[in-house]
């Protein structure tokens, strides 16, 4: 019986030499232009199958495409850096200023920053590094802090105080009523009751008829349905990120009903971005096949 | 009697009948084609002069004022709509530096869209005129890099100067006899020319908005071909120290410092007084690192791809400080991943310092806390290949994630590892839910570094933080309570501009 290494070795050499001759197949048969272009598609072809080559294993192949990647784009960031950070934020700006300009002094400021920030290198005089990275935290801090603000409390909050009850049509006010009287009726089963039972039989028939509500808002055409559903979903996922109170009786029956819209929420997510991933294997497969081999 | 009042409605109606024809004749003559009595004769040339589209009638009490809380970029043109606007006319606007000219349009929008309304910060959410009057937001920001429009810049900018000069120099000399106004002559002559050439080079006059420099505005109305007469305004913007739009922000934070300053203190006098919730992910982190040193495997942390700036870094960072402790104590390996240099640098220096505070500054190296790389995928990639080789016995991921968050703990559960995570990325968190052991959702990570540390400031913060969110559910139930009742002054406070 053959043993895993050299299985692998075979198979190693088995890939190598089909990727050989099918790009010399494509290149004899005039598939692939013998230009830059026809080069580039070749390459891009091997390192595609090469990172899937990890499907079965970690393998030479994989490991190669592996660094390669993660050089290339070393390569690449640090000129991009050089280019928009460096040479347009510091280089120009002082030795190259613009006609009738005085350089901008004030960038010699950042630049010893940069400086010191590198000094821990040195054991002797690193601490002097801490200066660097007291500003740069004050400064992201002071950034960071009236941002989060202002988009996870402001907005949250202008977006969610608004009328429960958008229309006058009879229907519609009577489905949203009978919505959020059954969302309490929930929440005070399960505070009296439910959590001290803890059968799950008990808490879906009590989830009933709010679920059985929601849908006939729905599919009935109940927009305001939505806001009542804003509503109860910011509340109670606040509830759930309470620390300091224990998650019992009313708290608990809201955090519990929090983690439902989070799972929820959770589950649309998933699904939204496995099939953002399916499009990008579904254009990969597309390249190897259309671009590379030729065959649709 | 009867006879005579016949009399004269029937002569009312033939007097307006004869009105209205003559009225519907003239209009006919003027904007419809001429009807065609009797046919050319074949192959006659005949030169028909091209009517010319009448003009549309201009907008009239045309205002322009600086915009209010701006860098003096901005100004705000705001018109009654007139009657006769229809869904296809358009509003063009034009601006110079110069009152004569050369005009650039600098936006348009078609009628019956933009109005006051839109602008509820500058006016208002009760005026009479905020559905019937246009207005419109001007922003001209010059551009933030030189480097992009260098030669564009530059010579705008000496343009200004030279404007600036002219005008010292005609205001100088406003009073002056006429004989020694002649002596400027040449010089105003000279600026003029090269503030001429300058703007033929660039042409740059009035795409930007200066702070305290005089521009004009003018706005046509226009259908098709038919355009109305332009009618101008000048203004000048100003620049404001204060953002007034952002005073309730920062009335959220004096709220919440001043709560977190309060507990604080309290927690000082009464330090076991508080209570916190169990943390399961994080009763988790003691398990997890037991399980590696019992297992002689390493322990890996992987930092989210953020940088400093990102609170989800900040709190990551905390929890690295608390997990080294942990490993110190046990002395097991220990690989700190990073894709920003900054936070390597952050990170290196609190690894070492927590293994310092417990006495094992001998188990820091600097080569265990070390950068991958700074493109995302690379990044994911030189991660995986690492957790493959070396085979962690745990992992925790903490940070902000993107798109490589399944690759990564995809490969962790796949050889294996207990898997701890914790981000704000709530776009992530589903796969970090379905692939990790443990997940620390959104707040729970701040949360992390006051429930491992169980430092009393950490903790007093906590507790004002939960106080801040009891204050912030009573606000939207109370808002949404007044608002449904027609009140909407609790909504427009928390407007976000």
């Amino acid at each position: 019986m053959m043993d895993a290494h050299k299985k692998d070795l075979l198979l190693f050499f088995a890939l190598v030499l089909l990727l050989t001759a099918a790009n010399v197949f494509l290149f004899a048969t005039g598939r692939l232009s013998a230009d830059w272009e026809g080069i580039g598609i070749m390459f891009a072809a091997g390192i595609s199958i090469s990172l899937y080559s990890f499907l079965y294993k970690d393998n030479v192949l994989f490991k190669a495409v592996e660094h390669l990647y993660v050089g290339v784009a070393a390569g690449y960031v640090l000129s991009v850096y050089w280019y928009t950070i460096f040479f347009a934020d510091l280089v120009e700006p002082l030795i190259f200023p613009p006609p009738g300009e005085s350089p901008a002094w004030y960038r010699l400021a950042p630049l010893a920053l940069g400086i010191i920030l590198l000094l821990r290198v040195s054991r002797r005089i690193g601490w002097i590094s801490r200066i660097s990275f007291a500003f740069i935290m004050g400064f992201y801090s002071g950034i960071a802090i009236p941002n989060y603000i202002q988009t996870m409390i402001v907005q949250q909050l202008q977006y969610t105080v608004t009328p429960l009850f958008r229309h006058t049509d009879t229907y519609e006010f009577v489905v949203q009523t009978a919505f959020l009287a059954s969302v309490v009726l929930y929440v005070t089963l399960d505070w009296l009751l439910l959590s001290s039972l803890k059968r799950p039989w008990a808490n879906a028939l009590a989830l009933l008829p709010a679920a059985a509500l929601l849908m006939l808002g729905i599919f009935g055409g109940v927009s305001g349905i939505n806001q009542i559903m804003v509503l109860l979903g910011v509340v109670c996922v606040l509830v759930y990120f309470f620390f300091s109170v224990e998650h019992k009786g009313l708290v608990g029956s809201g955090s519990r009903i929090g983690i439902y819209f989070l799972m929820v929420s959770f589950g649309a997510s998933f699904g939204y971005t496995i099939m953002a991933r399916m499009s990008l294997l579904i254009e990969r497969i597309e390249f190897l096949l259309h671009d590379w081999l030729g065959i649709i | 009697m009867m006879r005579f009042r016949l009399k004269t409605i029937l002569s009312a109606i033939i007097a307006a009948s004869a009105l209205l024809a003559y009225a519907e004749n003239t209009a006919f003559s003027q904007d419809g084609p001429l009807p065609q009595l009797m046919p050319f004769p074949v192959n006659t040339h005949i030169e028909v002069e091209t009517p010319q589209p009448v003009p549309l009638p201009p907008i009239d009490r045309l205002e322009a004022m600086d915009a209010p809380d701006d860098a003096g970029n901005t100004v705000i043109l705001s018109w009654p709509a007139p009657r006769d606007e229809k869904q296809e006319q358009k509003y063009i606007i034009e601006a110079t530096s110069d009152v004569g000219g050369p005009w650039r349009q600098v936006a348009s929008f078609s009628a019956m869209t933009s109005f006051k309304a839109d602008l509820p910060r500058v006016f208002g959410w009760n005026a009479p005129d905020l559905k019937t009057s246009h207005a419109i937001e001007i922003n001209l920001a010059p551009p933030t890099r030189a480097f992009t429009d260098k030669l564009d810049e530059s010579n705008y900018k000496k343009n200004l100067k030279l404007k600036d000069t002219l005008k010292q120099i005609e205001d100088s000399i406003k009073d002056m006899a006429p004989a020694e106004k002649d002596a400027f002559a040449d010089q105003i002559a000279e600026l003029r020319q090269e503030i001429l050439e300058l703007e033929n080079k660039a042409p740059v006059t009035a795409t930007r908005l200066e702070p305290d420099h005089h521009y004009y505005f003018r706005v046509i109305r226009s259908e098709g071909e038919r355009r109305s007469p332009a009618i101008g305004v000048g203004v000048i913007p100003r620049g404001n120290w204060f953002d007034s739009g952002k005073l309730n922000n920062f009335a959220i934070a004096l709220v919440l410092a001043g709560l977190i300053i309060f507990y604080v203190y309290r927690t000082r006098k009464k330090p076991d007084n508080i209570f916190i919730r169990r943390i399961p992910g994080l009763e988790a982190v003691e398990d997890a690192i037991g399980r590696a040193t019992e297992m002689g495997k390493p322990i890996f942390f992987v930092h989210g791809l953020a940088d400093m700036s990102s609170i989800s870094t900040v709190a990551s960072v905390n929890i690295l400080g608390k997990i080294t402790e942990r490993v110190a104590e046990y002395g097991t390996s220990f690989k700190v991943t990073n894709k920003d240099p900054v936070v390597l640098a952050v990170s290196q220096e609190t690894v070492k310092e927590a293994y310092l505070r417990m006495g094992r500054p001998d188990l820091y190296r600097d080569d265990d806390v070390f950068f991958v790389s700074q493109d995302q995928f690379s990044y994911a990639t030189g991660v995986e290949g690492m957790i493959l080789r070396e085979k962690p016995a745990s992992i925790f991921y903490f940070g902000y994630y993107f798109a490589e968050a399944l690759l990564l703990t995809e490969t962790g559960a796949h050889m294996g590892a207990i898997q701890i995570s914790g981000t704000d990325s709530y776009t992530q968190l589903p796969f970090f839910i379905t692939t990790c052991d443990y997940t620390l959702m959104g707040e729970e990570l701040y949360a992390a570094s006051a429930y491992l540390s169980r430092d009393p400031k950490l903790l007093a913060s906590l507790k004002a933080q939960d106080l801040m969110k009891g204050l912030i559910i009573v606000f939207i139930i109370v808002g949404v309570i007044l608002s449904t009742a027609g009140v909407d002054w609790m909504t427009h406070i928390m407007e976000s501009f």
